[in-house]
């Protein structure tokens, strides 16, 4: 993640959409991005800008679907990357898209993997796997799937096991690319879903929600590594088994 | 050698239709005869089998072949522990579905007649003479991808209850009638009885036994079968991978009585995908391509259709091969019990809420 180019897109979003800046703002670039306005360190939500993440929710709640039953999660990247923070991705996600807090968790975890199961207060259950295990550079592998009683939702294609890429170039040196936001043409994955959850957060004066987020995900997550630890589920509201 | 003289009991299973054309193709075997549970599997069997005779019960179909060398017990798993014993007194081999049986007492009670009689005995788990799943053992067993982290997979598939219907029934496919847990209506015996593939498969590609299990059931997608159809499995083995085993029937079906084109709803009908990460790299692999793909016929309803299961040439040649020269089964009823345990343990942490260490 490059921060001046991720500062110089916001900077031209929040001119464009006529949006007010901090009177000093950037990025810092660590596994989960933070965002400065003034004296204000603020911890993003970028998946919550993956435009697959907002569909899936929107299908999910825009009458495509059934009840859901199930959701399950796999998420893979680099072996640079922090496996606590690809936790908290994953059980804000499973939270956000499904609309329910956890009620439960129970997580395994060994070194770079870890497997969660979460039990919304919907009574969802939710499956989530996370490695940091790829080499870097190499394409994460992200599959989210929702099972309803209408139908499955889902991230990737049926009969496929790791996500397509837009373009496919060969020859003297082969190339993958997806682009994701015309607006933002140039940035990579990870530089475009930060600078638009800091848009977001600007826009719509979301800092206090999102500080209480994090709070919030660094909550859960002790409580998943407490259950690993103890070999038991945890019981959210209660803390015991 | 002189092919094997092997009889096909029941004609209830799932797979009872594969063995229709198994039993006539492969040239290591006779099919000598079969026996039906009711009429309408005699006459689907009378329908499509020619030249192959069919009975009424198991007993008459042994007493009129003594020649009988093998079986298939095609059947309910309620009706393998009869079947192994009528069997194992005439000294003839058993291709046992799945589940031999979830009751350990009982599955005990088979290992003795297997010894006393000296009969082989192989576990029905296709999977390992899958050329994929070859492919992925040699791959880990080379230290492609170093040392195991977490072992990932999926045994998904639409549910056969609508054709099948003693696997939505627990006391046949359970074995008895008992609750997932108080206060839930459902009961053990649904889609996790149906696929203990990947139970086994993370022993073989691990080398390690269960240390723990935590599963969670979920609501399910079909609220009006009795038993569970939506569940999760997450634990740890004794040498510290943990795993992630997805058994659901989370591929929604037409609910056609013969399975047929047009059964699926969800494009794709069974999927076994394997997800193993390591200290040095990542595996992902699909047990079942490449396929073809279309949206024609009968329903116009995009669909995956799978090109040629070639497992049971594998499976029946090493059976063959163990009668002949008396050796015991890779997948034998030994090996297998700690998989119908770790299953069970499922069924135990959800009725518990808890953990189970085994």
């Amino acid at each position: 993640m490059n921060a001046r180019k991720c500062f110089d897109a916001l900077t031209m979003l929040l001119d464009k959409y006529g949006i007010a800046a901090p009177k000093e703002y950037g990025f810092l670039c660590d596994n989960i991005p933070s965002f400065r306005a003034d004296s204000n360190i603020i911890r993003l939500l970028p998946w919550r800008q993956d435009r697959r993440m907002v569909e899936l929710k929107r299908m999910l709640f825009g009458g495509y679907a059934g009840e859901p039953s199930v959701y399950r999660a796999t998420r893979i990247t680099e072996d640079t990357k922090d496996p606590e923070d690809e936790i908290k991705r994953e059980l804000d996600l499973c939270e956000w898209i499904m609309e329910s807090p956890a009620a439960s968790v129970c997580m395994v975890r060994n070194g770079r993997a870890a497997n969660l199961v979460v039990k919304l207060e919907s009574g969802v259950v939710c499956t989530l796997e996370i490695a940091v295990t790829l080499k870097s550079g190499e394409a994460d592998i992200n599959r989210h799937e929702i099972n309803t009683r209408r139908g499955v939702l889902s991230d990737y294609a049926v009969d496929t096991q790791i996500n397509q890429q837009s373009v496919y170039l060969f020859g003297e040196k082969e190339e993958k690319y997806t682009d994701i936001d015309f607006e933002l043409y140039g940035l990579n994955y990870y530089e475009i879903t930060a600078v638009r959850s800091a848009f977001v957060l600007l826009r719509d004066d979301l800092s206090g929600e999102y500080v209480q987020r994090a709070r919030y995900l660094d909550r859960l997550s002790a409580a998943a590594g407490q259950s690993d630890r103890d070999r038991r589920r945890i019981d959210l509201q209660t803390g015991k088994a | 050698m002189k092919p094997l003289k092997i009889a096909l009991m029941s004609l209830s299973h799932g797979h009872t239709r594969k063995y229709y054309q198994v039993l006539q193709d492969n040239p290591k075997l006779e099919f000598v005869a079969a026996s039906a549970v009711n009429g309408e599997v005699k006459k689907l069997f009378s329908d499509t089998v020619k030249g192959v005779p069919v009975y009424d019960s198991d007993l008459e179909m042994l007493e009129a072949h003594p020649e009988i060398q093998a079986v298939v017990a095609a059947s309910a798993n309620s009706c393998h522990y009869k079947q192994f014993k009528l069997c194992a007194e005439r000294g003839i081999h058993i291709l046992s579905m799945k589940i031999p049986t979830f009751d350990l007492e009982e599955y005990d009670r088979m290992i003795e007649m297997e010894d006393r009689a000296g009969i082989v005995c192989q576990i029905e788990l296709e999977c390992h003479y899958n050329c994929v799943m070859q492919r992925v053992k040699e791959i880990i067993a080379a230290g492609s991808i170093g040392r195991l982290l977490s072992f990932g997979a999926t045994n998904i598939t639409l549910s056969p209850v609508w054709a099948f219907p003693w696997q939505g029934d627990p006391k046949q496919s359970f074995g008895k009638v008992k609750r997932l847990r108080e206060g839930d209506s459902r009961y053990c015996g649904g889609a996790l009885c149906d696929h203990p593939h990947i139970f086994d498969m993370i022993r073989w590609i691990t080398g390690s036994e269960y240390d723990s299990i935590y599963a969670e059931v979920a609501p399910n997608l079909r609220q009006d079968i009795p038993v569970e159809d939506m569940l999760t499995v997450i634990g740890r083995m004794k040498d510290g991978t943990v795993f992630s085993l997805d058994p659901s029937w989370s591929r929604m079906e037409e609910r056609l009585k013969v399975p047929g084109p047009g059964w699926e709803r969800y494009p794709k009908r069974m999927q076994v995908d394997l997800t193993l990460n390591g200290e040095k790299g990542v595996v992902v692999a699909d047990l079942f391509g490449p396929n073809t793909y279309h949206n024609a016929g009968p329903n116009d309803r995009y669909t995956v259709q799978y090109t040629y299961f070639d497992e049971w040439i594998g499976l029946i040649d090493e059976f063959v091969d163990c009668i002949e020269n008396q050796k015991t089964p890779r997948i034998n009823l030994r090996w297998h019990r700690k998989t119908i345990e770790a299953m069970l343990a499922c069924y135990e942490s959800i009725e518990t809420n808890s953990t189970i260490t085994l």
